[in-house]
């Protein structure tokens, strides 16, 4: 057994990358091995934002894990509730009322307004260019209000629970989300011509961090980093959940397999959210907004298992759920879409990459650590 | 690469120059750019034109050995302990500690989580608390303009309490942190 | 698309239990002995050429951990869930490692949550989400993460109550909301 030559001391300096970095996304860390500027090997190393949240849940009642479940992904934590909501009602068989289908759908499109709005920026926050993740986080504290307005909190909504929603909209939300809408979208063309048109960004940024088409069915990839790479697979589309098979839409898709591609399909996204948030209110059926439920400390889920997807603005969101007919779930299993896409992905994607683009390719690659560790 | 001697007792200086040098360092707080758990995501906003910190002087810098700052954003999973000791310590004198959230304060929802601090006072000298989950940007602000009176009045002695009980902290980190491989006295 | 799966399934291992069948959704059991054999089938024959996941399930009362393996048609959006008992006594299970590259790291943390080896794994037994684990792997059901907190982190102010009903308390069959309180008035 020789040395490694990946890892060969002689040759190659090792660094750790994170956790106390500003280019790592959020907590989390990559140990690599490199030759001049050129990576030769990486490890990725998670785990810094364990809760055990999968534990948890067992210990509580059904309901009381709503609270729980909205934290395992926080810059968009609705999609966890419709997600844990979705096999709940699958395994119970409660009805949802129209009009909260139609709300539901709107909570989810304005987390991934939100979202993608702060990930195009951010991206682009990762080559230095600050002022466009700036405008991207003060765009997004505008949905943030709308937000707090409907829920009452600007991050953990806890707005979406079995067979409907917690209230109804508030009168005149309507108005104040198209006044958003209006907002933003005045000023999108100058996020446009600040990132997209930038000779920086585009020379740091196309041909860069390369996700090959073959890789996708290999690892399963989902989402931007997906739809990058030429892939059509939208949850939304394939599988329909809540009222998306009633909207009009086609799936944002690019070529470029570069992170350029990848930022252009964030940033067609956000288009995609607004006419999408447009079809919902002009479309909003009335009716009631919730089913009763029955006496929630004494509510037992019947047994069985079921497997709720979601389409998160990182891909698909998947809830293992299973029930043995008892108070509490008897195991819930998070599979969050960057678990690949942070972890053998991207050990084998900085092979070869030069050391400076290690967090734009992090960033680009939707990374979300606490939806990795849970 | 590490020094292996015990922290000096910090010593006393002269009551008017302290306090010249208290305001001094209360309107440049700079942070470390550290986001420990999901309180991180409400500090963004807080570097926007909309609540804009930069108007107390506080910024974000990349690496502790230009802040004074430490945020500790959220629940402590043991692995971040370890790492968070090791920022902590390498922060210049004088260094204060703000924690956000209910979940360090006495482990809030994550009380019974088998991988998360419950109180957080027991492993590093924290002057100020946030409460909420997660704190609004709103009271991020408050929180920071707290830690300012107190720096103003000389009550954030939190990092000479830290020196001078070291093996109390020392003592209580060991205990969750099982495989200890830093020297002792790493500053 | 999923009838067709069904029967090739069903001819192949006669043994199969149907446990959730949707237009494109599947669940089947099968005996342990033929796990590997349908995972390969599945992948080879029937296109479901992506895994999504590997789950397990500690049932304690049977004596078993049950893994569950889904597979996906990237194509056509379709799931195949596969799941196989295997006793909880030193639980040994084939690794996928060689077949998807993304098997690793769920069977790492398989390996540190529940202590189920799979040999061929090359890189089992590296730290994934813990760091020197040294209790019970804490997924499995007899690990009580409540006791392990108290006893680890120490005494935290306890709630009066852990009893959930004590919170909850009354409130029959709505949320407490504007909604359910004007709707329980108008009745």
């Amino acid at each position: 057994m020789g040395v490694n030559p990946a890892t060969d001391p002689k040759k190659t300096t090792h660094l750790f990358f994170g956790p106390q970095h500003p280019g790592v996304t959020g907590n989390m860390s990559i140990e690599m091995w490199f030759d001049g500027d050129q990576i030769t090997k990486a490890i990725t190393h998670v785990g810094y934002l364990h809760r055990g949240f999968e534990k948890l849940m067992e210990k509580r009642l059904w309901i009381q894990n709503f609270p729980l479940v909205c934290r395992i992904c926080v810059p968009e934590p609705d999609i966890n509730e419709e997600c844990y909501a979705l096999a709940i009602e699958e395994l119970t068989g409660i009805e949802v009322p129209e009009r909260a289908k139609w709300i539901r759908t709107l909570v989810l499109e304005l987390a991934r307004f939100a979202v993608n709005l702060m990930a195009f920026g951010g991206q682009a926050g990762t080559l230095g260019l600050g002022t466009a993740a700036m405008w991207g986080i003060t765009f997004r504290d505008f949905v943030l209000d709308l937000f707090e307005e409907l829920t009452g909190a600007r991050i953990y909504h806890i707005y979406i629970q079995p067979g409907g929603v917690r209230r109804d909209l508030p009168p005149g939300f309507e108005n104040r989300i198209e006044e958003v809408l209006t907002k933003i979208e005045e000023r999108l063309p100058e996020l446009d011509r600040l990132v997209l048109n930038n000779a920086i960004f585009k020379l740091r940024t196309q041909n860069v961090g390369v996700v090959k088409p073959e890789w996708i069915k290999e690892y399963g990839l989902v989402g931007p980093v997906a739809r990058g790479s030429g892939s059509v697979r939208d949850v939304r589309k394939d599988a329909p959940y809540e009222i998306y098979n009633k909207l009009d839409f086609d799936v944002v898709t690019e070529t470029g397999n570069d992170i350029y591609a990848r930022a252009l399909v964030r940033r067609r996204e956000i288009d995609l959210s607004i006419s999408l948030i447009r079809q919902i209110l002009s479309g909003m059926p009335e009716g009631p907004v919730a089913t009763k439920l029955p006496n929630l400390t004494e509510w037992r889920v019947p047994a069985g298992e079921y497997y709720s997807r979601v389409e998160s603005s990182r891909g698909e969101y998947g809830y293992y759920v299973v029930s043995d007919g008892s108070l509490k779930p008897r195991r819930v299993h998070v599979r969050g879409p960057s678990y690949v896409h942070a972890v053998p992905l991207l050990e084998r994607m900085l092979v070869g990459a030069n050391i400076a683009d290690v967090s734009n390719i992090m960033v680009s690659l939707t990374t979300c650590p606490p939806e990795i560790e849970r | 690469m590490y020094c292996n001697q015990r922290p000096e007792k910090p010593g006393n200086k002269k009551e008017f120059l302290e306090k010249i040098t208290n305001m001094a360092r209360a309107n440049s707080l700079w942070v470390t750019a550290y986001g420990t758990g999901c309180g991180a995501i409400e500090l963004r906003p807080l570097h926007t034109s909309r609540f804009d910190m930069e108007r107390f002087g506080i910024a974000m810098r990349p690496t502790p050995r230009q802040a004074d700052v430490l945020i500790i954003s959220g629940y402590l999973a043991t692995k971040t302990l370890k790492r968070v000791i090791r920022v902590y310590e390498q922060i210049q004198d004088p260094k204060y500690i703000v924690a956000l959230g209910s979940c360090t304060i006495n482990g809030g929802m994550y009380f019974d989580s088998y991988n998360t601090l419950n109180v957080l006072d027991k492993y590093l000298p924290v002057d100020v608390y946030v409460m909420g989950c997660m704190p609004r940007p709103e009271a991020i602000i408050d929180g920071f303009s707290l830690l300012m009176e107190k720096i103003k009045d000389g009550r954030a002695q939190g990092w000479k309490h830290y020196k001078e009980n070291l093996d109390y902290y020392r003592e209580n980190q060991k205990k969750i942190i099982t495989d200890w491989d830093l020297p002792d006295y790493n500053w | 698309m999923i009838d067709k799966v069904k029967k090739e399934l069903e001819i192949r291992f006669p043994l199969l239990k149907l446990v959730r069948e949707q237009h494109n959704y599947l669940h089947v059991k099968v005996e342990r002995v033929s796990a590997m054999d349908a995972i390969v089938m599945a992948k080879t024959t029937l296109g479901f050429t992506t895994l999504q996941l590997i789950s397990t399930i500690d049932r304690l009362e049977e004596d078993v951990f049950q893994i569950t393996w889904i597979l996906e048609n990237y194509d056509l959006c379709t799931i195949l869930l596969i799941s196989s008992n295997y006793p909880r006594e030193n639980c040994i299970v084939p690794s996928l490692s060689q077949i998807w590259p993304t098997a690793s790291a769920f069977e790492r943390e398989i390996f540190e949550m529940f202590g189920i080896s799979f040999p061929g794994n090359p890189r089992e037994g590296e730290d994934f989400l813990l760091e020197d684990w040294k209790d019970t792997p804490p997924m499995r059901r007899d690990f009580e993460t409540e006791e392990y907190s108290m006893r680890v982190y120490g005494e935290r102010q306890p709630r009066e109550h852990l009893d959930p009903r004590q919170y909850i308390g009354d409130i029959v069959g709505e949320w407490n909301t504007p909604m359910g309180r004007k709707r329980e008035e108008e009745k």
